[in-house]
């Protein structure tokens, strides 16, 4: 049987970010994720672990899984570049200082994204120039205050509805670079909508839509918070890792996970599918 | 659908165990929805004699698979009024497995390598007067299963053999519950695993419900 063609094109690739020393790209999408019918990049989206400052409300099982090194922001940091994860997600409460990134980027040398109060974002942000850094937001307030000092560094655009005007005055801001977060990840019926937001962006970003091109972000880890305090750690990393595979394959170009279980997995996940 | 395999090479009393702990499993989770019974054995006697066991205590949707088609009919004969879906069928056999299928009204799957093969298969079949086929691309891993099945939803825009629901094959363990998911997110409609632990089970049905 004589078949006819599926392959597509598209008429523009997604914007390149380039993050930490320079040594890792994230996004440059050219085809819906992964696809080699439609000559996909060969480039895995990349997965930042997750580290805060402090471990009230942070599941046990979680924390088991780090062996006593989560007790310290900065070893714990460490731990995840030794698990071979791309880079670190920050989440700062608001007792925590912009020293504490200072060091953890020193030491680790690996990208970092930070959460927290918008003052102390804005004083990391100063400080540090000698890595480029994601600066995360949960509200398109901050997102937009976000941009008018975030010197060279990457800014996380939060919104819960269409990105693209967020985006625009994010730029007006002086936002350099952004990084699309169209919604945190749970396993219930919000997930279904969350991966054709994210497909959406993305297919509008490679037909040239404007403002659509940005790389993409979605973090995975409130996966954990769907089972009580006793969840077994294999269980909830299943879920956390299958929970990524289905937001990669709707074309998130970075995922924020909880466990070293799903961080492995969704690397794994991602250098097949990208044909690494 | 998610089919979990029962194999017709076990003992008897360990499938009656099998099948037990599994509809525990679905009435806890919800699943499997479906139980494949394969004849690994090749012995037809056997193969029916597991079909008439399953089919008195497993009451959900029920798949044949065996690579004999001579071993169909009796079994079938067992399963009378639950029109399990056949799977087996290939370039060698497709005539032997249409007869069977049709004879007892039942759905068939055809399975070849190549896209185009497989559709030559589903053609036969549709011409052999068969409707109800299932496309089996055959696909080995996680990355294969995607770019297929991706195509084969494309193509169904505009070739009537591709409108056909897709089945995905996905052996066993962790690696099995990924394939089965990358088939689920893109458009394949039978999943058809050797075996999964009942965490792996509960994570897919998460996914079905949530995704899907």
């Amino acid at each position: 049987m004589r078949l006819p063609k599926t392959s597509r094109t598209y008429d523009v690739e997604a914007e390149e970010l380039y993050v930490g020393r320079g040594d890792y790209v994230i996004g440059g999408a050219r085809s819906p994720a992964f696809l080699d019918l439609d000559s996909a990049r060969h480039r895995r989206p990349v997965v930042f672990g997750e580290v805060f400052d402090t471990l009230d409300d942070y599941p046990r099982t979680a924390a088991e899984m780090f062996s006593g090194r989560q007790t310290d922001p900065e070893e714990w940091a460490v731990m995840w570049k030794e698990l071979g994860s791309d880079g670190v997600c920050l989440r700062l409460s608001e007792k925590a200082d912009s020293d504490l990134v200072k060091m953890i980027a020193a030491r680790t040398r690996v990208p970092l994204m930070i959460f927290g109060d918008t003052e102390i974002l804005k004083e990391a942000a100063s400080e540090i120039a000698d890595s480029v850094m994601i600066l995360g937001s949960d509200s398109e307030e901050q997102s937009l205050e976000l941009s008018k000092h975030s010197n060279n560094h990457v800014v996380m655009a939060t919104c819960a509805g269409d990105p693209k005007s967020l985006c625009r005055e994010m730029s007006e801001n002086g936002a350099k670079n952004i990084i699309v977060n169209l919604g945190d990840a749970t396993m219930d019926p919000s997930f279904g909508q969350l991966r054709d937001r994210i497909e959406n962006y993305r297919m509008d970003g490679l037909r040239g839509v404007e403002d659509s091109r940005h790389a993409i972000s979605c973090c995975v880890s409130k996966t954990w918070d769907s089972y009580g305090t006793d969840v077994s750690a294999r269980k909830a990393s299943m879920m956390e890792a299958i929970t990524a595979l289905g937001v990669m394959l709707s074309g998130a170009d970075l995922v924020i996970v909880k466990g070293p279980g799903a961080a492995d997995m969704a690397r794994v996940y991602g250098e097949e599918l990208a044909d690494l | 659908m998610i089919a979990l395999t029962v194999s017709d090479a076990m003992d008897p009393d360990a499938v009656c165990i099998r099948v037990s702990e599994l509809m525990k499993r679905k009435e806890r989770i919800g699943f499997p929805d479906a139980l494949c019974i394969r004849n690994d054995s090749f012995d037809g006697e056997r193969f029916e004699e597991i079909a008439d066991i399953i089919s008195k205590i497993w009451d959900g949707e029920l798949i044949l698979e065996t690579d004999e088609p001579v071993n169909l009919p009796k079994a079938l004969l067992r399963l009378m009024g639950r029109r399990p879906l056949i799977v087996g069928a290939n370039a060698q056999n497709i005539e032997q497995f249409c007869m069977a299928a049709g004879m007892f009204g039942c759905p068939m799957s055809v399975s070849a390598e190549r896209i185009e093969e497989v559709l030559d298969l589903v053609h036969k079949a549709s011409e052999s007067g068969m409707t109800d086929i299932a496309i089996d691309p055959m696909v080995k891993n996680m990355k294969q299963c995607l770019e297929v099945c991706t195509d084969l939803y494309r193509l169904s825009d505009t070739v009537p053999e591709a409108k056909h629901p897709v089945l995905i094959r996905a052996w066993s363990g962790e690696y099995a519950m990924s394939i089965a998911s990358v088939s689920l997110l893109n458009h394949a409609s039978i999943v058809l695993v050797d075996d999964l632990d009942s965490d792996c089970c509960e994570t897919l049905n998460k996914l079905v419900t949530s995704a899907l």
